[in-house]
């Protein structure tokens, strides 16, 4: 609490001359490239602005953009794609990045290289991962189909992976989580060095190992880690948007169509700016109301730590 | 102090060698492979024939609409510009292109096959605004073993080309045939919602007797939804329910490969030369079914057209003539589909009755894709309501909803007037 204390303490004086210009460059930038646009596009909501410049003035069309939004199948069948995506992605990256956190964590020598190596997907391209992961997912004889079957012996019968809409939305989430996985794995890193080893003695002695000493001891600890890696990762599965782009450009039937593939067609297929813009505008309001509800439901830590 | 004189005297000199220069010319295409190649050594032939440089800007055909409307947006639009024909119609509605009479030569436009007049001409104004030096097609391909070993006549040419109920069964008798994995390959590798879903397939729409979008109403609904549409989709949708058509990931190379093969191969004349040197004469060029209207074939291709904002358009004039008269570039390109009708007569296979000779034919039933500005929603949605389609969805309930999506931008835009007055 006495951070926060001597935060409100500290009253601003006028702002000095080299403060200001060091200040300048990053405000430029934010302006320009992030409110400006911002501020555009929830003016070009309310209006039927097209891509291209055309010989028809664009006009104001009041509600009409949100109306069509709201009442098209496509929009509610994208929102439904990401929630169910954010639902099958989250457990499984962040679980497999804590996974390999804590498995990382114990190592002595190789900690760095592996590190580094389990690293390596977050900093490839998407795009290059997409071209692997579909040569992967191959129908009758990708890499994926072939493991499967020889597994089975034979038994499992191979299939269509992003053509068909059982498993397309559940393909891309696999792939996904492993190029992502990375960066959560490095935030739960920081967060585990951070435990106290005090905890785990004190943990010893009471006579808690492994499941038990995960449970009563890490997990509680990394309340912060977890509720910050949450938010991350919902804001992040929201706007999916590249791997379904390149993979399926939202198929089979709308199955792994996402609410920013809705908005990119919209703006730059049909090429109907104003719509796009009133879109993007309630994936905004979307994003910012999960953030306040989770951020509500988190705000207390339960072990009594103030945060 | 001394480095910066350096720099800035170089930079002098870099700044006045541009000047003298001839002059210089931006050009933004698509073409990859080795029609790309064949077009960068023409931009090498144009430039020492006329000492004017080319700037080549080049954009992947599957993003090639967005980059150029953010071109626009950013006011850096290419001298030339190469465009897909069916867009031609929105691109001269948005005045972005300069017609090209007066500008080109007379005996370039009269050496304009028909097919290539009709892609390039705005239909309100009746003007031509890009010229295509190369045109195409889709055809069949098959092997004529695979088509003899599961008794299946070949037909000779458009007069007798299989019908519905042939092309059906001959799909049927070629799943039967050992070694064939797939008796038809539609290419869906090329990607679900892509141009080819409607330049393919247009054609079944119009043999069985639906269009697109009514050309004199420019009202899809009626058209697209009609009851021959929705035949010519379910007919399609058929091929993939039982089975027969090779799947989206598995490649473009089914016809020719070992294993996992295709027997028939939907294709477009390019890919003639990628299966040509595996199969020799074992490769047969078979026209589109007829299914009940007729044979029909689409025809486009990327065209040259010069933007209205070109501060060089006489230079871009040049360009033109000279894509249209040089001789080399047919020699290059092996994908090469006539558009000129001089260069029709120096491309042997498409004169030669065991190669290419039915695509060439084909040409004279060929169906452009319908010349509106507001063809970006009508392929856009029509392709959706295709992959819909190909993955079991009702027919009529997507080409109904695929219409009102067409007919509903119609309306937003006025009609695209003078459009359906």
């Amino acid at each position: 609490m006495t951070k926060t204390a001597s935060f409100k303490a500290y009253k601003p004086s006028r702002l000095s001359g080299a403060e200001a210009a060091m200040l300048a460059p990053a405000l430029v930038l934010l302006i320009t490239f992030l409110i400006v646009p911002f501020a555009m596009s929830v003016g070009l909501a309310f209006t039927n602005t097209p891509l291209l410049p055309g010989p028809i003035a664009p006009k104001a069309v009041g509600l009409r953009n949100f109306e069509r939004i709201f009442t098209s199948v496509e929009f509610w069948h994208a929102l439904w794609n990401v929630v169910l995506f954010a639902v099958m992605v989250i457990p499984l990256q962040c679980g497999f990045a804590l996974f390999s956190a804590i498995v990382l964590n114990g190592q002595k020598r190789a900690k760095r290289l592996f590190q580094a190596f389990f690293f390596l997907p977050y900093i490839t391209p998407m795009v290059v991962v997409c071209v692997v992961w579909s040569t992967m997912y191959q129908y009758p004889s990708g890499i994926l189909n072939a493991v499967f079957s020889v597994l089975t012996f034979g038994l499992f019968q191979p299939v269509e992976w992003l053509q068909n809409p059982m498993t397309a939305l559940p393909a891309i989430t696999m792939l996904s989580a492993w190029q992502a996985y990375g960066f959560q794995m490095v935030i739960y890193m920081a967060g585990l060095q951070n435990i106290s080893p005090d905890l785990y003695e004190a943990a010893a002695i009471d006579g808690a190992a492994g499941w038990k000493r995960f449970w009563k001891v890490t997990w509680p600890s990394l309340y912060e880690t977890n509720v910050f890696i949450l938010i991350i990762t919902t804001i992040q599965a929201l706007q999916l948007f590249t791997q379904v782009n390149i993979l399926t450009q939202g198929g089979p039937r709308d199955a792994t169509n996402t609410l920013v593939h809705y908005i990119y067609r919209s703006g730059f297929v049909i090429q109907n700016v104003g719509f796009a813009s009133a879109g993007s505008l309630v994936l905004f309001l979307l994003i910012v109301s999960v953030y306040g509800v989770m951020a509500f439901f988190t705000r207390k830590n339960p072990t009594g730590e103030s945060s | 102090m001394k480095r910066m004189a350096m720099l800035f005297l170089s930079v002098l000199v870099l700044a006045t060698a541009s000047v003298s220069a001839q002059g210089k010319i931006s050009v933004m295409f698509q073409a990859t492979g080795a029609e790309g190649d064949a077009f960068k050594a023409l931009f090498d032939r144009f430039t020492q024939a006329t000492g004017i440089a080319v700037e080549p800007m080049f954009i992947p055909h599957d993003t090639y609409f967005e980059k150029f409307s953010a071109n626009v947006a950013a006011k850096r639009v290419a001298d030339v510009m190469q465009l897909d024909a069916p867009f031609l119609a929105n691109f001269v509605w948005n005045g972005y292109l300069t017609p090209l009479q007066g500008m080109i030569d007379q005996k370039v436009i009269d050496d304009l096959t028909p097919s290539s007049v009709a892609q390039g001409t705005y239909p309100i104004d009746g003007r031509l605004y890009a010229l295509g030096n190369a045109d195409s097609t889709v055809l069949l391909y098959g092997s004529k073993k695979l088509l003899k070993a599961a008794g299946v006549r070949i037909p000779k040419g458009l007069k007798d080309a299989w019908t519905k109920d042939e092309f059906d069964a001959a799909l049927a008798k070629l799943a039967k045939v050992p070694g064939v994995k797939w008796p038809l390959d539609i290419f869906r590798a090329y990607g679900v919602k892509t141009e080819w879903a409607t330049y393919a397939f247009q054609p079944v729409f119009e043999s069985f007797g639906g269009k697109l979008i009514d050309p004199t109403t420019w009202k899809a609904k009626g058209a697209l939804d009609s009851p021959a549409s929705v035949a010519a989709a379910t007919e399609i949708q058929s091929w993939v329910k039982n089975g027969y058509v090779v799947p989206a990931s598995s490649g473009t190379n089914a016809l020719y490969r070992d294993t996992d093969k295709a027997a028939l191969a939907w294709g477009g004349n390019w890919t003639w030369s990628d299966a040509y040197p595996v199969m020799k004469d074992d490769l047969v060029a078979i026209p589109l079914p007829n299914f009940g209207k007729g044979v029909k074939s689409p025809n486009g291709t990327w065209i040259w057209a010069i933007t209205k904002s070109s501060r060089h358009p006489r230079d871009a004039a040049k360009f033109l003539n000279f894509l249209a008269t040089d001789k080399k570039f047919i020699q290059e390109d092996p994908g090469v589909f006539p558009g000129l009708k001089s260069w029709a007569a120096q491309l042997p296979a498409y004169t030669d009755p065991t190669k290419m000779k039915v695509a060439f034919d084909q040409s004279t039933v060929a169906v452009p894709r319908p010349v509106y500005p507001g063809y970006p929603v009508l392929t856009a949605s029509l392709q959706t309501a295709l992959d819909n389609i190909l993955s079991g969805a009702d027919p009529q309930t997507e080409l109904t909803k695929a219409a009102q999506a067409i007919d509903q931008d119609g309306a937003d835009h006025d009609g695209y007037a003078p459009f359906g007055q």
